[in-house]
């Protein structure tokens, strides 16, 4: 049985699907990326936009913006950071709105292109991502971890995950996030990064190992 | 099957990337193993929420600065023909030399005199058929005689650099204008008369946009 117990009810962050983004960014609360004008699709947005309709593009803003910044802060570990970065996507986007085809989701491809921007953000820094071979020697000291305190674990929740998250080195951050938190494949990880699929593959457990641990230590 | 090795599959077991055989043997050893049920547990548990995690909100200015950077972007030259004068000539940098401030104020000068000629007695260039043939010529002509006794008071409180932009401007349309006349007069073409009157309304909204200055 898992000693992990997952309580943050994510209704806490919700709010009723008739509240408007507008209204919930107002009042600076959570809402769901999918309760605004449900009516018009986002490729219809995206053209409107593209001509200059910024109505339409203050409405794509209010879909997207927290999942956009959401990513960013994840990646970055860093508000300010992640808040300068979001800026940068929706003007990025601005700016590539009429090479939007609709061949894949909005969402999809404004994922990728924010995944790209924090990549490069990365890049102009000097952030290393971790380039640890598949069998690493990291490994060896979570994994005694995990099998001399089999029942150490505290109860987290999901804020707790996200704190831990926060912690993880560059690298290991970034394959998880990509990988379980936003649903790449390893193959697409690798290719985003500039590493094998092994090399996600082990970078991921290890990530994953290590938040374990982080979230041992908690308490 | 040791430890060591079912717990550095564990995530491949998890991802579901294991071949058969593999997935017998860990979930074999975990039936006998709590330790490592455990760790399979956890890990179970951590991907879970990973799907799952609330979204984060950036502060309310995020928008604001998003619109800003964008209008300015839109606002560079040749991207957008709605700019207005007052806002070219606000975003503008002036540096001037004396000797140029010296001959601008005497041009400044000089401007004003005519001007007032022209308050005062019938505008000479404007040939007598030419308000026949447009219409709206003379209530133009009115509209820009009401500016033009509004910006004469007002143009004493400006920064010399402004006084001379706007005597600049001014007299280019003017020119223009006083040509654009004498082609109408000459020629009866309607292009020349649309032209004509888009002088006008561009003398005009010079007027107005400089009518704002030390409001």
């Amino acid at each position: 049985m898992s000693s992990i117990s997952i309580t943050a009810p994510l209704s806490a962050f919700g709010m009723p699907a008739t509240t408007s983004a507008q209204a919930a960014r107002a009042n600076n609360v959570m809402v769901g990326a999918t309760t605004t004008n449900p009516v018009v699709p986002d490729f219809d947005l995206t053209r409107a936009a593209a001509s200059g309709d910024m109505a339409a593009f203050e409405t794509l803003y209010e879909r997207h913006y927290r999942r956009v910044y959401s990513l960013c802060l994840r990646m970055l570990a860093n508000a300010t950071e992640a808040e300068d970065l979001s800026q940068e996507v929706f003007v990025q986007l601005f700016r590539k709105l009429g090479s939007f085809r609709g061949e894949s989701q909005f969402t999809t491809w404004l994922h990728r292109l924010t995944v790209n921007q924090v990549l490069m953000h990365f890049r102009k820094k000097g952030v290393k991502l971790e380039k640890t071979t598949e069998e690493g020697d990291e490994l060896n000291d979570i994994v005694q971890m995990g099998t001399e305190r089999p029942s150490s674990m505290p109860v987290v929740d999901r804020i707790a995950l996200d704190d831990a998250i926060a912690q993880l080195p560059p690298g290991y951050r970034s394959v998880f996030i990509l990988h379980d938190v936003e649903g790449y494949e390893h193959e697409e990880v690798g290719k985003l990064l500039g590493v094998s699929v092994g090399t996600s593959k082990s970078q991921l457990h290890k990530a994953r190992m290590k938040l374990r641990g982080l979230l041992t230590k908690k308490l | 099957m040791e430890c060591r090795v079912v717990i550095s599959s564990l995530s491949d077991y998890l991802d579901g990337s294991l071949a058969t055989q593999e997935i017998q043997s860990i979930e074999t050893h975990l039936t006998h193993c709590p330790p490592c049920h455990t760790v399979k547990a956890d890990l179970s548990q951590i991907c879970l929420a990973a799907k799952d995690l609330p979204l984060r909100t950036p502060s309310r200015a995020l928008w604001a600065r998003i619109q800003n950077e964008l209008e300015l972007e839109t606002a560079l030259p040749g991207k957008s023909a709605k700019t207005s004068w007052w806002k070219r000539m606000s975003e503008r940098r002036f540096t001037f030399t004396l000797p140029q401030l010296a001959g601008a104020s005497a041009l400044a000068f000089s401007l004003m005199v005519f001007g007032l000629y022209h308050t005062l007695h019938d505008d000479p260039t404007v040939p007598k058929g030419v308000t026949a043939m447009l219409p709206m010529e003379p209530e133009m002509q009115t509209k820009i005689q009401q500016k033009a006794t509004v910006i004469s008071t007002r143009r004493q409180t400006w920064d010399p650099e402004i006084r001379i932009e706007y005597d600049k401007h001014l007299q280019l349309i003017e020119t223009s204008l006083n040509r654009m006349r004498q082609t109408v007069v000459t020629t009866s073409d309607q292009d020349q008369q649309k032209m004509l009157m888009d002088l006008y309304n561009e003398k005009l909204q010079l007027m107005e946009d400089f009518e704002k200055v030390g409001k």
